[in-house]
């Protein structure tokens, strides 16, 4: 099984537990590591400053989304044609040529896909941030998602919290939108219908 | 095959590569089973070990003891997942054959509003549900949030105030009769 799908078949909110264990200042493998080979002096908690834990949460959804993205991405790849590959080949194509002429533009329609729903779940995600560090510290990670349910389930101001759930959906219905008109463009450069 | 063959620069690159991947995906899993064989002392132990000779699959055979209806989530956690992917694919193939094959009115239009879906998070669509039903009858687990609210608690202590003074006087009063009592008896 490629590690990938390993690491799909983990629960995010276990995968996130897992990284808030390396994360660990006092007991975490990241901070013992970098203690053990002298990068730092004493313990570092990642999640206890707002740049760290901000990028702490970037790169744990990078995990998240990784093996997800990358699944998609083998299946469209090994949806297309071999032979397409040898023709080029035998034509004196070079391996970036057809990455850039054969691969990209078959798998256009995967990418596109992939890239909005990636960005929506990004923008979307709250597992992340509310293991880590619910929003803190001092509001450093609070996302629009985590502002939103501290309104309306933490606080019961369930019209304000619903609001802000509106206002993710048109700031995303935007976001789809343009990113859907630069795209046609992008695959009519391709060639892609 | 001659189209796929790699010099060693390259191959090197290749395995870093991978190697690299591997290491970051596999990462919090790895951490995950080391945590699982350490005994809980070693958890919060510094300096940092990797390895152990104390550690065990104890917790693996513990769990089954502590946990007695642990098959039982097991099998719950099989049924949904299978349920689910059964009836999503009912409902999911012959849509995606629909819009794959065949024309029909306003079918851009009901396919972003599949992707609409996506744009309301799960944690986003406890809302509804919660606004408008009982919430404390649904969700047992959550409690009323504890505002501050310093001019009522000001004011439950001044009220009770007299009373405890009182109850203190009394309890102290019986107290105080009771260790005597035996004194009288005598």
């Amino acid at each position: 099984m490629p590690p990938f799908r390993a690491g799909r078949c983990f629960p995010i909110a276990i995968g996130c537990i897992g990284w808030l264990w390396l994360y660990n200042g006092q007991f975490g493998f990241l901070s013992g590591m970098a203690q053990r080979f002298g990068i730092i002096d004493g313990p570092m908690e990642f999640l206890a400053y707002r740049n760290s834990a901000f990028y702490a949460a970037i790169v744990t959804d990078v995990w998240v989304g990784t093996a997800m993205v990358s699944l998609f991405f083998l299946a469209a790849m090994q949806g297309v044609s071999r032979d397409l590959y040898e023709a080029a080949w035998v034509d004196g194509a070079g391996r970036w040529y057809r990455f850039r002429r054969i691969t990209i533009p078959q798998i256009m329609p995967v990418i596109v896909s992939m890239a909005l729903l990636s960005a929506i779940w990004t923008f979307n995600s709250f597992e992340i941030i509310w293991i880590f560090t619910q929003g803190g510290p001092r509001g450093g990670t609070t996302t629009m998602i985590i502002d939103t349910y501290k309104t309306a389930i933490g606080n019961f101001k369930f019209g304000e919290g619903a609001a802000r759930a509106v206002v993710i959906v048109v700031l995303l219905g935007v976001f789809s939108l343009l990113y859907l008109q630069v795209l046609n463009r992008v695959n009519k450069f391709y060639g892609v219908k | 095959m001659l189209m796929d063959r790699y010099t060693l620069l390259q191959k090197i690159g290749i395995y870093i590569g991978i190697a690299l991947f591997v290491t970051f995906i596999l990462l919090p899993f790895v951490e995950m089973f080391r945590t699982s064989l350490s005994p809980m002392s070693h958890l919060f132990q510094q300096p940092y070990e990797i390895w152990n000779e104390e550690f065990s699959f104890a917790a693996y055979s513990a769990m089954w003891e502590k946990v007695p209806l642990l098959g039982r989530y097991i099998w719950n956690s099989i049924f949904i997942a299978t349920t689910v992917t059964a009836l999503t694919m009912v409902f999911v193939i012959p849509a995606a054959y629909a819009y794959a094959r065949l024309e029909f009115p306003f079918k851009a239009l009901s396919l972003g509003s599949f992707l609409s879906v996506n744009m309301f998070t799960g944690a986003v669509l406890l809302i509804p549900p919660y606004g408008k039903a009982p919430i404390f009858l649904l969700v047992r687990q959550i409690k009323p949030p504890k505002r501050l609210d310093l001019a009522r608690d000001a004011e439950r202590a001044k009220a009770a105030t007299p009373g405890s003074i009182v109850r203190n006087w009394v309890d102290g009063k019986m107290e105080k009769d009771r260790l005597e009592q035996p004194k009288r008896d005598q």
